[in-house]
């Protein structure tokens, strides 16, 4: 079970990793040489979980890596891609759009995520720090008063 | 002396020691950074040297410090207290330091690749074109760049020099960019695609970051005051209203009314930060 922020970094990694990739079909590679080329190329950026899902092993094509990507990638909203980039590097299609529109989508559900945090956090931190910062204010402030009542009235 | 004097003189001895001490790296780096434009090369990689006169200047700092609360306090283990203090604080606020100036070379990253841009589209090569930018650019991404492409002069490779600022730098958006100017360069690409793709999705990136940071400086703010405020207001009764305080400030019930008050705030401080950060 991922976090929340974990799943978005991952995302955001894997826009990066798609944009780098779709510059190498611009150049007029192929997924194949591009894909290990790309992780390369992104070695320092990538974290390493990321790296470790996205590395092709010397015994696996890059067809059933895809495969396994769009069965088990942790996160469930980027396995559609997988299988969309599976199905149309098994059919030979031109891929630069397709991986270019990916990777904008994926920058694109981000950017979309980022606007309703910060929409919805002024409300989440105004009630946290009631929570949090409004019990010390009382023993700080009251506790002392209300002993001191208590000690000078009678009874 | 009271406990609390004693209190305040180490808070204020300890924070003297961290403004001297950072104040004096500053400075010194300004003027090393300063006298690195007129003269050329050499200097600039021979200088190791920040982390050895932060070092030393906090040395001196902290048995500045020592004495200062060993005359005023009369306690001098309240003085010895900041050897241990300043090494547990400094390193955070070594790290914050970096990410403040990795934040300021992405962001001036920005308007160095636009530049580029318009030159290489101009139809100038990318080592001219870096080197032009570099000298001309008033950008702190400009100047490291500067910095690195001396090694270019000395012989080395441009995509190493380029490696070389990206790792150094610990480079995050501008680090993917740069990386696919060293891979179009070292491949022998056209550039004006790469840079046409990738600017708009840094841009984009950039703005949301500055909106991300906006919005947690001015949380942290909110709660800077929120923590301070009871403790100034406290103390401001205590000044008033001692008497309504006395019994409340012997034994056990000091701790009892200010552990929780001190919990409370501490986990308020770690939660909202932790939910503050999006990713």
């Amino acid at each position: 079970m991922l976090s929340a922020k974990r799943h978005r970094r991952l995302r955001k990694e894997l826009s990066h990793f798609f944009h780098s990739l779709s510059l190498f079909f611009l150049a007029g590679y192929d997924m194949a040489y591009g894909w290990p080329e790309t992780l390369k190329l992104l070695n320092s950026e990538l974290s390493e979980d990321l790296k470790q899902w996205l590395k092709l092993p010397d015994a696996e094509s890059l067809v059933s890596l895809l495969e396994r990507l769009a069965m088990q990638f942790p996160v469930t909203s980027c396995r559609t891609w997988f299988s969309v980039l599976r199905e149309l590097y098994v059919s030979g299609s031109p891929l630069n759009e397709a991986v270019g529109n990916i990777a904008l989508t994926l920058s694109e559900e981000h950017l979309r995520e980022l606007d309703c945090h910060c929409r919805t956090l002024p409300t989440k931190i105004n009630i946290l720090m009631l929570l949090f910062f409004l019990p010390p204010v009382m023993i700080l402030l009251f506790v002392p008063l209300i002993t001191e009542m208590m000690r000078i009235l009678p009874g | 002396m009271s406990l609390v004097h004693c209190i305040l003189i180490f808070v204020l001895a300890s924070a003297l020691c961290f403004s001297l001490t950072f104040a004096i790296t500053l400075l010194l780096r300004m003027s090393i950074q300063s006298s690195l434009r007129q003269f050329s090369g050499g200097l600039a990689f021979h200088l190791q040297g920040l982390r050895e006169v932060f070092i030393y200047t906090s040395l001196g700092a902290i048995l500045v410090s020592i004495f200062f609360v060993a005359i005023c306090a009369k306690r001098p283990v309240f003085g010895l207290a900041i050897v241990f203090l300043v090494p547990v604080l400094a390193s955070p606020f070594a790290r914050k330091w970096k990410t403040y100036r990795t934040y300021c070379l992405d962001r001036s990253a920005l308007s160095f690749f636009y530049a580029l841009q318009g030159l290489i589209r101009s139809g100038i090569s990318l080592p001219t074109a870096l080197f032009e930018l570099s000298k001309s650019l008033p950008s702190p991404f400009a100047t490291q760049m500067n910095i690195f492409l001396k090694h270019y002069q000395d012989g080395k490779v441009l995509s190493d020099c380029m490696q070389g600022l990206k790792l150094k730098g610990n480079l995050k958006l501008s680090g993917l960019v740069l990386s696919t100017i060293q891979m179009a360069y070292v491949r022998g690409l056209s550039f004006g695609p790469f840079l046409d793709r990738m600017l708009p999705t840094l841009r984009s990136e950039q703005e949301a970051e500055e909106k991300e940071r906006s919005l947690r400086r001015s949380v942290w703010m909110q709660m800077m005051v929120a923590l301070l405020v009871p403790w100034f207001i406290g103390a401001s009764l205590y000044f008033f209203q001692a008497e309504a305080f006395t019994h409340l400030l012997t034994g056990r019930t000091f701790f009892l009314l200010l552990l929780p008050a001190v919990t409370f705030q501490l986990a308020g401080l770690l939660i909202i930060q932790r939910v503050c950060r999006f990713c």
